[in-house]
């Protein structure tokens, strides 16, 4: 690599070893079901079309599973010469301390410490790739399992091999993806490569149930994926089956506590004085919030640390936020927080601390407005919620308004959550095609990120920029919007367990 | 696959066939995704880029907007989605400013690390170990060819505020790996 044409050439060789996930390949062919899910969904019609973030979960339109079984136990089967067997996996020789590593992440490896492997793990042989699924775990609301693969057929660490297993559940009905992936060596002398993929499966209400009703092995088809460079594009081919015995009587089912517990929030704000946590439920490898808001506002969290939320038990331990699968997003702006490992099997443990550091909130319709005349005189003081924005001078330009925005103070670069837009033309601007493709082009003339948001643009460093597409005319109602507001709440809240279940 | 056949694939799914829609972004998986990784340098995050972008060009097909280069425009689309997702994950450097932005691969294990580290190259390694400004900006234009005025629009740069970042990510990649002419050499633009 001496000059930039090599340089350009060594750079796309070398990002080009890097896989995409077959996952992603499977999304492309979820799409349209997504979108349609999205348009029909109650929560997705009132869901302003201009709305800044896009959710980024195969299953927004899953609406809300609620499984109100009680909790109880059955036996557990608790001899340490068969939880010492389960530290491995049938099939492979694998490094004890990679694998527990790994089960410490999704909980799986504290139910097998409790002896709790309700499913046993099965090894097949497709012509040169042995796949082995572990890990399994059926609860009322998920299907966790791993898949193990070991292949002369392709090199598992070849990224350019273009060459994907995929493994999913072909008798149970779930939404779901790959949640982990990685690649280790074996530790029986010949190094072999394996590859290792994490999956998690949601079930809506009453499917495992009715599955369990009317299955007695759960069954997964493995496919193998291949991408054809020259039609570039993957094809499928299905390798086979493997089906794994369910013995429904070792399955333990989810402590599920109905709480409705309000959150408080402290810190002062013009809209939000507490969230509601709905329910809680304790699965035997991880545990879910559902949280809720209000009507007609949506909720996001953080997944950074000192941010995302965190639940906490009495010795202390911490189950952090486990952003890495979908987010479920429910009915009625309600949302499901994934956390990692569980108490499940602890007792003695009567309650757990809820830590929510910040969270954002989304109106679905505008809660302001004013009115912007080209005869105004600037500046000009609005009062939104509890924020003062002075708007210092105004452009009024074929299809858009430039308005500019005092600074907070000097290092600011966004107003954020707020959006600035004019709603008759936005219904315009959805209605008309032509139009649409024109503010469009607008936006990328003028060289501008986005619309409605005030940020910092450079030409002016005192001043935030906003640019709203708007017609020709004298006088405009601009109406305000709260957008990914963020809300630092930084609250602990003691959740007892005792009592609800 | 030409623009005729591109054009086919819109209007397919514009009139409501499902299965163009994957059969027209498929091609562009990988490279969105290589390209979402090396912004976010993180797999997880990568993957919630590119989700997020198909959703949005399938929005934007359904919609009837008109789409005369698609490769071109999902990419903006994709580098746009990962950008969001740098901004989201430090809520602290808001704005399109995303110098000094660290975005944690909260999925990512130290296996993770080791393996991505044994399978990459020592190019990608230094470009990798970029800050994220000049990391994008090299990623934009040498991996995704688009023109110094695009990369300007999507960070919201000066044109010549994304030239200097490229010539500064060039001696930064100097220090990391041996480029003995390159270092010397303007950045052609």
């Amino acid at each position: 690599m001496r000059n930039d044409d090599e340089f350009k050439s060594e750079l796309e060789k070398s990002l080009s070893g890097i896989a995409a996930p077959a996952s992603l390949y499977h999304f492309a062919k979820e799409v349209p079901a997504i979108y349609e899910g999205q348009q029909n969904s109650p929560a997705a019609r009132r869901e302003h079309s201009r709305k800044s973030k896009l959710f980024s979960m195969a299953f927004q339109s899953a609406l809300a599973i609620v499984i109100l079984t009680g909790s109880f136990a059955v036996g557990i089967f608790t001899s340490p010469a068969f939880a010492a067997y389960m530290k491995g996996v049938p099939g492979f020789d694998i490094a004890v301390d990679w694998l527990t590593e790994l089960r410490d992440r999704d909980g799986v490896q504290i139910a097998m410490e409790h002896g709790y492997t309700p499913i046993e793990a099965r090894t097949e042989q497709f012509g040169g790739t042995i796949i082995t699924i572990s890990d399994v775990y059926l609860t009322d609301d998920e299907l966790l399992f791993k898949a193990f693969i070991r292949t002369n057929e392709y090199d598992v660490t070849d990224q350019k091999s273009g060459v994907h297993i995929v493994v999913k559940p072909k008798n149970l009905l779930g939404g779901g993806s790959t949640t982990h992936h990685s690649v280790t060596e074996s530790t029986d002398g010949s190094k072999a490569p394996i590859q290792q993929d994490t999956y998690k499966f949601h079930l809506s209400e009453n499917v495992a149930r009715e599955f369990l009703q009317r299955e007695k092995k759960l069954i997964f088809e493995v496919t193998k994926l291949t991408f054809n460079e020259e039609k570039k594009r993957p094809e499928y081919q299905t390798l086979g089956n493997i089906a794994l015995p369910i013995d429904q009587s070792k399955l333990l089912h989810n402590k599920v506590y109905g709480l409705n517990q309000v959150l408080p929030i402290a810190a002062s704000d013009p809209d939000w004085t507490q969230l509601t946590l709905k329910k809680l439920t304790i699965q035997p490898t991880t545990m879910n919030a559902v949280i809720a808001g209000k009507q007609d506002w949506t909720l996001s969290f953080p997944r950074e640390d000192g941010e995302a939320p965190y639940l906490k038990d009495e010795e202390g331990n911490v189950y952090p936020y486990d952003p890495s699968g979908p987010v479920l997003m429910l009915e009625g702006g309600e949302i499901q927080l994934s956390f990692m490992s569980s108490v499940f099997f602890e007792e003695e443990v009567k309650a757990l601390q809820l830590h929510i550091g910040t969270v954002f909130v989304t109106e679905l319709e505008s809660s302001g407005s004013f009115e912007l005349s080209k005869k105004d005189v600037f500046p000009k003081s609005l009062q939104f919620k509890n924020r003062t924005i002075v708007i210092e001078g105004a452009e009024f330009q074929e299809d858009y308004i430039r308005l500019r925005v005092r600074k907070e103070d000097p290092d600011q670069n966004v107003l954020e959550g707020i959006r600035f837009y004019n709603p008759r033309f936005e219904l315009e601007i959805e209605k008309n095609i032509e139009l649409g493709s024109k503010i469009d082009a607008l936006r990328e003339e003028l060289r501008i990120i986005g619309w409605e948001r005030a940020e910092s643009y450079g030409s002016d460093p005192a001043y935030l920029e906003v640019y709203i597409p708007a017609p020709t005319q004298d006088s405009y109602t601009i109406s305000l919007q709260r957008v990914d507001d963020p809300i630092v709440v930084n609250q602990d809240y003691p959740i007892m367990l005792s009592s609800n279940e | 696959m030409d623009t005729q056949g591109e054009n086919r694939l819109l209007e397919e799914i514009h009139n409501g066939k499902k299965d163009a829609f994957a059969e027209l972004v498929e091609p562009f998986i990988a490279k969105s995704y290589q390209t979402a990784y090396a912004i976010l340098r993180s797999t997880h995050l990568a993957e919630e880029a590119v989700q997020n972008a198909m959703l949005e060009a399938y929005k934007s097909i359904k919609s009837g907007k008109e789409i005369r280069n698609f490769s071109g425009w999902f990419s903006r689309i994709v580098a746009n989605r990962a950008l969001d997702l740098v901004r989201m994950e430090s809520r602290h450097c808001s704005g399109l400013d995303i110098d000094g932005v660290v975005v944690q691969d909260t999925a990512a294990t130290p296996i993770d690390e080791m393996m991505k580290k044994e399978q990459s190259s020592q190019l990608l390694d230094a470009v990798m170990s970029l800050e994220i400004g000049k990391r994008t900006v090299i990623v934009l234009h040498y991996f995704q060819d688009m023109k110094i005025e695009e990369i300007a629009v999507l960070l919201h740069l000066s044109e010549g505020n994304v030239k200097t970042r490229l010539h500064r990510a060039r001696i930064s990649l100097r220090k990391l790996v041996p480029f003995p002419e390159v270092h010397e050499k303007v950045v052609r633009l």
